[in-house]
């Protein structure tokens, strides 16, 4: 096993793929690694990578009329970083940024789509895991939606 | 009576006050207890405890109603009536030999700020400690300028999140849950405290069952409009439970069939 394989095989994203299936995965994958501050991800430009996080912590931001940019989210440590590559018209929705010295897997969004056309069941499985985050990121965000720190006395 | 002795600021709305008797002392109140302290000429409410030394109290009040307001409102030297200590606190003495986990968000960090400086003073056995704690922005996190101490603490993980930031925040972004779902959690051996918003607690309570956590060993904290504190006239009604005296602090075993009740 690669440096990456051993490293993908223990994120829990990708927890039941078959071996073939993350000796696959690791082949399109490369280690990057970002200063604080510095951009990972810009809002529109093309989703062309998706980043499963080893160490330091990203925030997710949107540009706020009037109020500069606003963080909505962080990521850190075992966390997967954009979701915009699975569903055209891959571009991402936000901007993303290191806070602090980051380390992360950066895998082919492109070559994923590619290798889950060709093998349907890899595809639903990861297509499975991904709505898990998409559905925690959700809940997050309509509870937040509701301003409950605001009412309470 | 009681009489102000110091006011630290906490956010816009938001204060802790420290209060001294200034005749007859109240019974000492238990971590998870609440007190009603009465601003003159204007009204009484229910305030949870928030630390205490000796005979002094500490409460951190948000200025929501009139009463609250003019209690937010208090400088050094402002007579406040107490009536307490009521209701039924934290069981931390039970939870001891187990794994704790305190998740608290918005004014709710107020009520286990004495578990968390209760933890602080206990080098007792080798359990996990962990604190979570949320807010709406950064500058709404209470007890900021303790907050270093608390991480620093041996033996405790602290971690704090908010629901939004502004560029520069260096914390984390995100609802508690989703700091629960990152730290190292033994379901079967560990108890929780929690206390917030009531949607807030369902979240963190329903992770915590996902996680393993027993509905009985997870304690939450419930705020209802009590009025008389001694469980006679009904405002705290929360179906078979008074949460003035039953409560405000009851297990999820037993309050989880009520929440779910509409209109309870």
């Amino acid at each position: 096993m690669t440096g990456i394989e051993t490293f993908l095989a223990g994120v829990d994203l990708l927890a039941d793929l078959t071996p073939e299936q993350l000796a696959e995965l690791s082949g399109l994958a490369e280690e990057r690694s970002f200063e604080p501050d510095e951009r990972v991800l810009e809002m529109d430009k093309p989703a062309d990578v998706f980043h499963v996080l080893r160490s330091g912590r990203i925030a997710i931001e949107v540009e706020a009329p009037g109020r500069g940019p606003l963080i909505i989210e962080t990521v850190g440590s075992g966390d997967v970083l954009g979701v915009s590559w699975l569903l055209p018209p891959y571009r991402w929705t936000f901007t993303a940024r290191a806070l602090e010295p980051t380390r992360t897997v950066a895998i082919d969004a492109a070559a994923v789509r590619t290798m889950a056309e060709r093998d349907p069941a890899f595809g639903y499985r990861l297509y499975q895991r991904f709505a898990v985050v998409i559905h925690q990121r959700l809940v997050s965000a309509r509870v937040r939606a509701l301003d409950l720190y605001d009412g309470d006395s | 009576m009681y009489e102000v002795v110091s006011v630290a600021d906490e956010a816009a709305d938001t204060v802790t006050l420290s209060l001294d008797p200034l005749d007859r002392t109240i019974d000492p109140p238990a971590p998870g207890q609440f007190c009603m302290l009465w601003a003159f000429g204007v009204g009484e409410a229910p305030i949870s405890l928030a630390g205490r030394d000796r005979s002094r109290l500490v409460h951190t009040i948000r200025g929501v109603g009139p009463v609250t307001r003019a209690l937010v409102a208090s400088r050094p030297g402002t007579p406040i009536g107490v009536r307490g200590p009521f209701g039924r606190g934290w069981e931390l003495d039970e939870a001891r030999d187990r794994d704790i986990v305190i998740v608290a968000g918005g004014l709710g960090v107020a009520p286990v700020r004495p578990l968390v400086l209760d933890l602080l003073a206990d080098s007792g056995p080798d359990r996990r400690r962990t604190v979570l704690l949320g807010a709406k922005r950064p500058d709404q996190l209470l007890y900021r300028a303790e907050l270093e101490r608390w991480r620093t603490a041996p033996g405790l993980v602290v971690e704090t999140t908010v629901d939004v930031a502004p560029a520069g925040w260096r914390g984390n972004v995100g609802l508690v849950t989703q700091l629960l779902d990152r730290v190292e959690l033994h379901g079967e051996r560990t108890t929780a405290f929690v206390c917030g918003p009531e949607i807030m607690m369902r979240f963190v309570a329903l992770d915590l069952r996902r996680r393993g956590v027993a509905p009985e060993s997870i304690l939450v904290s419930l705020e209802r409009n009590m009025h008389c504190a001694i469980g006679h006239c009904g405002h705290c009604q929360l179906g078979p439970a008074i949460v003035c005296t039953d409560g405000p602090v009851l297990d999820w075993a037993t309050i989880e069939p009520l929440l779910a009740v509409p209109g309870l």
